[in-house]
């Protein structure tokens, strides 16, 4: 077993034990409510299964060629189709959670599943004909013009979810929690050192670490969102109080407050985009965003109001505007 | 002599004086009208319809003066002089107006107001729905997630007018919030939805006079480019449908994006002439 071979089964499977580790410590994750959570949760599972084929099909080599010739055939061809989906499904957990609409998902990337399709398909004939690369104890050596044309495909998923990242930000004026970019540079080192040796597969760790840096940057954030509604929790105010006066282009707060039933589907349906909602206590749910218009705060308090009371819920709403140079504390302070 | 506001009671005492796009405005809150008389029983001398912008911002409130009449020119000035205080009283600190260049008594009244007068393009834009329906980028198909606001419940209307604020979008209208869904021509004005959500609009008004103006075009979704364009594609053809191709359609040059978005649709086209000018009130 050559050099190269043993690191790519190392790496492979500290890429595993990655996986593995990040599932069982994280019930977050485990349980996997939310949408991002589920697109996280799949991310994690596939990159644990293309580590156990990658590092199969290179072990079976050493083998009885003969004996384990198909089932390598089979562990490389599946180990060649799963980082397409990975990266894949690491393009839509970067749209889905920047902007959170599962229509906008199906819009945007409808073409991709005939890419994934034509991918599927080259290497599904691959198994029997050798048009991508001829399958040999050498497995790069012999690499043909389908197999750069899937290579392009997964560099194109990646570097769309780093597009998908920067127009954001240039969209949000660099505001906002997701901050994506640092992570994406795993999984291209991954992407880019898996082609320095035909033996050598970085692929895997270079996606788990990814997803790593990911999760510990998102956990601070985790922790603050309640899994069911979705709604972040009044330990997120501490935060937003050290929120320089400054950088803020004033915010609005609206403090709803329902002294019986169930508020959240009302306040789920009725949030505006790129605005959040913080439970401070039972029944208690503040509506923060930019500064508004008084017109605008008043119709969503009227509508809100108006659903409230057809649902049976007594319903009182108040709100705050930041004055210009008021501090995050003082402004906030005014809901507590 | 007698100063009376406008209001939707004695709207038809105006009869043809006051301009019948203007007329239908008020009642509105934003909207205001005055007008003079010589004894109670004597039609108006003059008479004005404003638009009051940013009453409740933080913005400075702006007044545009929509409509003027004046019989004679000191029927005019008096009138200007009596709409000085009820500016005062909302806190106006800049006016400013455009008229048909040939309005009676309006440039010299305007000129001895205080208004700084001259001639000029119209911010307004007047192209026909046939010239619309001539524009290549218009002629495809718009997505099924386009519909008619027709098709909304009240509700699902209220939620994404709601959204387009709390996203800084009014466009022309300054009571967004208030005005129904009925004000608009509910076949032409459209809108995109995404998970469940109204996500832009674009609303078009058919006014008294038969013209139609685009009061609000905004998308607020990640693709909101390509949204306001598939929502020119269904506004125009349900409009190319429903009206004859000579329809007046106003595209009002209010801002930047808009001004560079008629530049590239009708490079060749440009405003008609008009008596416009602007005043400074004392704060």
């Amino acid at each position: 077993m050559d050099t190269f071979t043993k690191i790519t089964l190392l790496l492979d499977g500290a890429a595993l034990l990655l996986m593995a580790g990040l599932l069982l410590f994280s019930g977050h994750l485990r349980r996997h409510k939310r949408i991002e959570g589920k697109i996280f949760f799949a991310l994690c599972v596939l990159t644990m299964i293309f580590a156990f084929l990658n590092a199969g099909s290179h072990a079976m080599h050493y083998q009885d060629y003969d004996k384990w010739i198909l089932v390598a055939k089979i562990c490389r061809m599946l180990s060649d189709i799963v980082p397409i989906f990975i990266l894949f499904q690491w393009l839509v957990f970067v749209d889905y959670t920047l902007y959170q609409s599962r229509d906008n998902l199906l819009r945007r990337y409808k073409f991709a599943f005939v890419l994934i399709l034509l991918c599927i398909l080259l290497l599904f004939v691959n198994l029997f004909t050798g048009i991508a690369y001829e399958f040999e104890r050498d497995l790069f050596a012999h690499a043909h013009l389908p197999f750069y044309i899937m290579l392009a495909i997964e560099y194109f998923f990646l570097l769309l979810s780093v597009f998908v990242i920067i127009q954001y930000r240039v969209s949000h004026k660099g505001q906002g929690f997701f901050a994506g970019f640092p992570f994406v540079i795993p999984v291209i080192l991954g992407v880019a050192c898996n082609d320095i040796h035909p033996n050598l597969g970085t692929f895997a760790i270079g996606t788990s670490v990814g997803l790593l840096l990911m999760f510990l940057f998102m956990y601070r954030g985790i922790r603050l969102v309640d899994e069911e509604s979705g709604f972040f929790k009044a330990e997120l105010l501490e935060f937003l109080k050290k929120y320089p006066a400054d950088r803020s282009d004033g915010g609005t707060g609206i403090l709803f407050s329902a002294e019986s039933g169930d508020l959240i589907p009302i306040l789920q349906d009725w949030k505006p985009k790129d605005s959040i909602i913080l439970e401070l206590s039972e029944g208690k749910y503040l509506l923060l965003s930019g500064g508004q218009a008084e017109s605008a705060i008043r119709l969503l308090i009227e509508c809100v109001e108006e659903e409230a009371a057809e649902a049976g819920i007594k319903l009182t709403a108040r709100y705050e505007r930041q004055k210009k140079g008021e501090s995050s504390e003082t402004f906030l302070g005014k809901f507590v | 002599m007698e100063f009376r506001s406008i209001t939707t009671d004695n709207l038809e005492e105006y009869g043809d004086r006051l301009d019948a796009d203007a007329a239908e405005n008020i009642g509105r809150d934003c909207f205001r009208g005055l007008s003079l008389h010589k004894g109670k029983k004597d039609p108006a001398e003059a008479l004005l319809v404003w638009e009051v912008k940013n009453l409740e911002e933080e913005a400075d409130c702006e007044a545009e003066l929509a409509c003027f009449y004046a019989e004679q020119e000191k029927s005019g000035d008096a009138l200007l002089a009596e709409l000085n205080g009820h500016l005062a009283e909302d806190g106006v600190v800049r006016s400013f107006f455009e008229f048909p260049s040939d309005l009676k008594s309006a440039d010299k009244c305007m000129k001895k107001a205080g208004f700084s007068v001259e001639k000029k393009e119209s911010r307004d834009l007047v192209v026909s729905v046939g010239e619309l329906a001539a524009l290549d980028i218009v002629k495809r198909t718009a997505p099924a997630f386009v519909a008619p606001i027709g098709s909304l419940m009240v509700r699902q209307f209220r939620k994404g007018i709601a959204n387009c604020m709390f996203h800084g979008r009014k466009g022309l209208v300054e009571d967004l919030a208030t005005l129904p869904m009925s004000w608009y021509d509910e076949d032409v004005s459209c809108c995109v939805q995404a998970d469940e959500k109204v996500n832009g609009f674009l609303l078009v008004h058919k006014t008294a006079s038969g013209k139609l103006l685009v009061e609000l075009l905004c998308a607020i979704g990640p693709d909101f480019r390509m949204d306001i364009l598939y929502m020119m594609r269904y506004s125009v053809q349900a409009a190319a449908k429903k009206y004859p191709k000579d329809t007046p359609v106003i595209l009002r040059r209010h801002s930047e994006a808009v001004k560079a978005l008629t530049a590239r649709l009708f490079p060749k086209k440009s405003g008609e002439k008009v008596l416009a000018g602007t005043r400074e009130e004392g704060r």
